[in-house]
């Protein structure tokens, strides 16, 4: 795990998810939703303290939050842009997509852009196959995508350089 | 035996005892039915798979894990059904998927669980022809252990026994699939003082020993089963030895003592056994200089030197150090020698006379197991004993038992639930007076007229509580530790801590917790000034004609001097000359080597040219315990044999045969009261001197040791009245001075073993609110002085160390904490101040 660039994180922003479960039994994985959804990803000074407030080792909640592939342990952009590599997305023209995003924004599959704007990730199938190839930006499903439209998204949407 | 049940595999019925597991009542019958993750000494889990068999089940045939199964009466599996046997072999199939097989360079090749199964219920061949998945190889987890994330098959016994048997759940399962991989949590710690017990239990090559891998193959290696003399537990252990060089020490099974476990001192410890630096050869000083000589030449210049001083200034003026980290045979010869032969009574050893322990010791290390709470007085097992630290956290963890504990410090066990208790040096004896009252009152006797007033400082609830938990308690574990029983003020510690047990009625359960590896032994086998063989006081009659007649010689009658007479002596000239075997007392306190300056003869026997052999006229370079052969009794009189499992280095000789020789030199000839030329026959005599020891002998002392009966030594203890506690510090010098055992040190054979070094953190600890004052801050170097002396040492801010105190641990080779207390107390206050740089 890569360390994030050391931006202070305000762990006191736990204190109230912390409120709301602390008596609960089997919380852990609500709580390190909760987290994740304050931070963006989950810190492992976080993770940490979570182990403590929860009285659970922390090898058990690095554990958890390495097993569902919901949590992120590293630093996600403001942006995130989801592309499709199942099959039929792969035949319509996925790599090609990847390819610019590689030459544009030197952002590889997983990677977050260096002033944090963005993150690129690969989903196996959205469900959506007559649209391919399927992109989702920001939540938004974007289908039969091709270059142009993807690039200009991304510069119109986020202030990548 | 209504416990018996009958069960049936494969058609054969099996005798089992109602509800064990699958596994355990089918070795029984004979069937052993393969294993991974299951261990006898951790809980089960049943994630492996390879036990796999089929069981009778109301919906018919079903595979079950054998490992979790409790067995029932009548019921019905079937270990060898074909079913069972492609499931079993489709597991392995499955684990070997992407295991690398470099068995030709893994140091489990030839004692791997995973090769043997693999043998006896692999498929032979495997479906798979793509790329096997690749993880992380060589990823030190430690300075100790190397984990190969490829050759792990997930089996959790690691993580399973760091958090059954250390509660230090440091590693863990990470990540999912076949992309699960054994580690700790980034950047973080893997320091459980007994990690090293992964690797025993370690089914696969996963998780080796960084300091001896790749240095031998286990089938090559000589093994000889031994125990660690490290600490007073007397672990048992084996010795892998290859080329006459320890290659490795890994744990060996007593029940009563270690269980299965020894701690990472005991397993990575060994190099003092093989470092470079070792006496090679005797010395002896010409023109000033230590120079070699031959064996005999040696010996004569010896015989020389303490005959020109007995005859010049009396026997009295020679005086000798044995050591509790030396055997039995060790001691009990140079007692003989000095009383037999050199005709003086000064004999001890440093944790000798000046230690008011339990003669007896500790009733028995076993008995925390079944124990309903557990007293600490002044005694820290985490680390002076750490496999014993587990057991403690054992019983608080899985059977609820609560911890009172009476420490100036807060110690890792202080977590567990329980009772804390911390006096500062000169409140003991109040703080055991009010748990006296306390255990009297909840026992509704009588109090003492005196017993002070209940008013004190220590009229709290927690007071209350411990002395009601402990008179209500019917089977408590109960030890006091040196903290309380050395120093200044000490007699009246132990006799208020004893009272406290007598009053709770408790009083048999009270033992001392020995350190060092022989400190019971030594005093067992007479090297004290005051004491005879078995500890019986030089003033009986009866035990001395019996000693004198197995010696054929007269004894000395005067009492000798302890260890810090014979240093306060030599100081002032009145002791002459001395033998100092395995002791330095130099290195702990720095200032008494003008007192060694000042004799007219000194002899040092030791694996190390120590700062106190620069300062003899002769140097004999000894074997160390692995090189020697010897018997050890531990702390709950358990009389241990450690066989020789190398041959000495260089020319090096075993204390015990060092002292015959010098015997033969000094007599001129062998006497026939000295005719015990080996170590059996050394014992045999021992266990005629030693009323405890009759009875046993080299060859049945047996692989797990014979303990000695408390009831063979009365010690009568009842309700009795002392002086007021003392507190040592004023205006001048305000902190008290906190001093205690540190597991990873710098003692001299722990030190050997050089890659162990960064384990420890030797600093003195002052309490984060007196740095503030003092103005000093972590890393900065501060002096403490006492009445005594000084020293320097940086400084580590640690908040278990209370306010007013500063804690220094013994051997720590900057900050020789012996300088700070005068040569027959340990207890003193100290002025500290900033080092400026």
């Amino acid at each position: 795990m890569t360390q994030d660039n050391h931006n202070e994180i305000d762990l006191s922003l736990m204190d109230e998810i912390f409120t709301q479960y602390r008596h609960q039994a089997g919380a852990l994985i609500p709580v390190l939703q909760k987290a994740q959804e304050t931070y963006g990803y989950l810190p492992p000074d976080v993770l940490q303290l979570i182990a403590r407030q929860l009285k659970i080792p922390l090898s058990k909640v690095y554990g958890v939050a390495t097993f569902y592939a919901q949590f992120y342990l590293e630093r996600r952009g403001r942006h995130i842009l989801r592309l499709c590599d199942g099959t039929a997305c792969h035949v319509k023209g996925t790599p090609i997509l990847l390819t610019s995003l590689e030459d544009h924004f030197h952002l590889q599959p997983g990677e977050t852009s260096e002033d944090n704007e963005l993150t690129v990730e690969i989903v196996y199938c959205l469900g959506s196959c007559a649209l391919a190839p399927v992109a989702v930006f920001d939540g938004k499903v974007m289908g039969r995508m091709k270059q142009n439209v993807l690039l200009n998204t991304i510069k119109k949407k986020t202030d990548i350089n | 035996m209504s416990d018996w049940i009958t069960i049936t595999i494969d058609g054969k019925e099996i005798k089992a005892k109602k509800g064990e597991l699958l596994t355990a009542a089918a070795k029984r019958g004979g069937i052993e039915i393969p294993v991974f993750c299951s261990h006898p000494k951790l809980d089960p889990l049943g994630a492996c798979r390879m036990c796999l068999v089929e069981a009778e089940t109301r919906r018919g045939k079903a595979l079950i894990t054998a490992c979790t199964t409790p067995v029932n009466d009548g019921a019905v599996y079937y270990y060898n059904s074909e079913r069972a046997r492609d499931a079993r072999q489709g597991t392995l199939e499955l684990i070997l998927i992407n295991h690398p097989l470099d068995c030709p360079i893994c140091d489990k090749g030839g004692e791997c669980p995973l090769q043997d199964q693999t043998l006896e219920h692999g498929p032979g061949h495997s479906h798979f022809w793509e790329e096997k998945t690749h993880k992380t190889k060589h990823y030190p987890l430690s300075d100790l252990i190397m984990l190969d994330q490829e050759r792990c098959i997930v089996c959790w016994r690691c993580i399973r026994y760091l958090q059954e048997w250390e509660d230090k759940p440091q590693l863990g399962l990470f990540h999912r699939g076949g992309e699960t991989v054994i580690d700790k949590f980034p950047a973080g710690k893997f320091d459980a003082a007994t990690s090293g017990s992964v690797i025993d239990i370690c089914p696969v090559g996963a998780l080796t020993n960084r300091l001896s891998r790749f240095s031998y193959r286990p089938w090559e290696l000589d093994k000889t089963d031994s125990i660690c003399t490290h600490c007073g537990q007397g672990c048992n252990l084996r010795i892998d030895s290859r080329s006459h060089r320890v290659r490795r020490n890994v744990a060996r099974e007593n029940p009563a003592v270690n269980d299965e476990w020894i701690c990472d001192k005991g397993r990575f410890a060994t190099g003092f056994s093989y470092h470079p630096e070792r006496l090679q050869q005797p010395l002896a000083r010409m023109n000033g200089k230590l120079e070699p000589v031959s064996w005999q030449e040696a010996i004569q210049q010896i015989v020389a030197g303490l005959q020109n001083v007995s005859k010049e200034h009396g026997p009295e003026a020679v005086g000798a150090l044995g050591s509790a980290k030396l055997s039995n045979e060790a001691n009990y010869l140079l007692g003989k020698f000095m009383r037999g032969m050199v005709g003086s009574n000064n004999v001890d050893y440093r944790e000798g006379s000046a230690v008011l322990a339990d003669p007896r010791g500790l009733p028995a290390l076993g008995d925390v197991h079944d124990a309903d709470l557990i007293v600490l007085m002044g005694a820290d097992p985490s680390e002076e004993m750490p496999v014993l630290a587990n057991f403690i956290k054992r019983a608080a963890k899985r059977r609820g038992v609560k911890l009172i504990i009476v420490h100036p410090r807060r110690i890792e066990l202080s977590r567990y639930p329980g009772i804390h208790l911390a006096p500062m040096p000169g409140q003991e004896v109040d703080l055991f007076d009010a748990l006296t009252r306390a255990s009297l009152q909840a026992g509704g006797e009588a109090i003492p007229g005196w017993l002070p007033a209940e008013d004190g400082a220590w009229n709290t609830e927690d007071v209350r509580a411990a002395g009601q938990w402990l008179a209500q308690a019917q089977k408590p574990f109960i030890v006091y530790g040196a903290d309380y029983a050395w120093g200044f003020g000490a007699r009246d510690i132990v006799t208020a801590l004893s009272n406290w047990a007598v009053a709770a009625g408790h009083d048999d359960r009270l033992g001392f917790l020995h350190a060092q590896a022989n400190a019971q032994g030594a005093g067992d086998v007479g090297l004290l000034p005051n004491q005879l063989p078995g500890r019986r006081p030089l003033s009986d009659d009866e035990a001395r004609s019996a000693i004198e007649a197995l010696w054929q010689t007269r004894l000395p009658r005067q009492p000798g001097l302890g260890y810090g007479g014979m240093m306060a002596a030599a100081a002032s000239g009145h002791l002459k000359a001395m033998i100092i075997m395995g002791a330095d007392p130099v290195g702990e306190k720095p200032s008494d080597a003008a007192a060694l300056d000042k004799l007219e003869f000194l002899v040092v026997q030791d694996l190390f040219l120590t700062e106190t052999a620069i300062r003899a006229d002769v140097v004999l370079p000894a074997a160390s315990y692995v090189e020697s052969e010897g018997s050890f009794t531990n702390t709950e009189r358990r009389l241990q044999r450690a066989p020789r499992a190398v041959k000495p280095m260089a020319k090096s000789v075993p204390d015990w045969a060092i002292l015959m020789h010098l015997a033969q030199a000094y007599w001129g000839e062998l006497p026939a009261s000295w005719q015990t030329l080996t170590i059996a026959a050394v014992f045999a005599e021992i266990t005629r001197a030693v009323p405890q020891y009759a009875g046993m002998s080299w060859e049945n002392m047996g692989a797990e040791g014979r303990q000695w009966q408390r009831s063979a030594l009365e010690v009568g203890r009842e309700l009795r009245s002392h002086d007021p506690g003392f507190d040592p510090t004023d205006r001048k010098y305000p902190f008290h001075l906190i001093i205690g055992n540190q597991l990873w040190d710098q003692g001299t054979t722990f030190a050997a073993t050089t890659e162990m070094a960064h384990l420890g953190v030797m600093a003195a600890r002052l309490h984060p609110s007196d740095a503030v004052r003092l103005q000093v801050t972590a890393g900065d170097r501060i002096r403490m002085h006492s009445g005594t002396g000084e020293i320097t040492a940086p400084v580590v801010l640690d908040d278990s160390i209370s306010p007013n105190s500063v804690f220094v641990p013994f051997s720590f080779l900057q900050a020789p904490v012996g300088e700070l207390f005068d040569r027959f107390g340990q207890r003193t206050a100290v002025a500290i101040s900033k080092v400026s740089n």
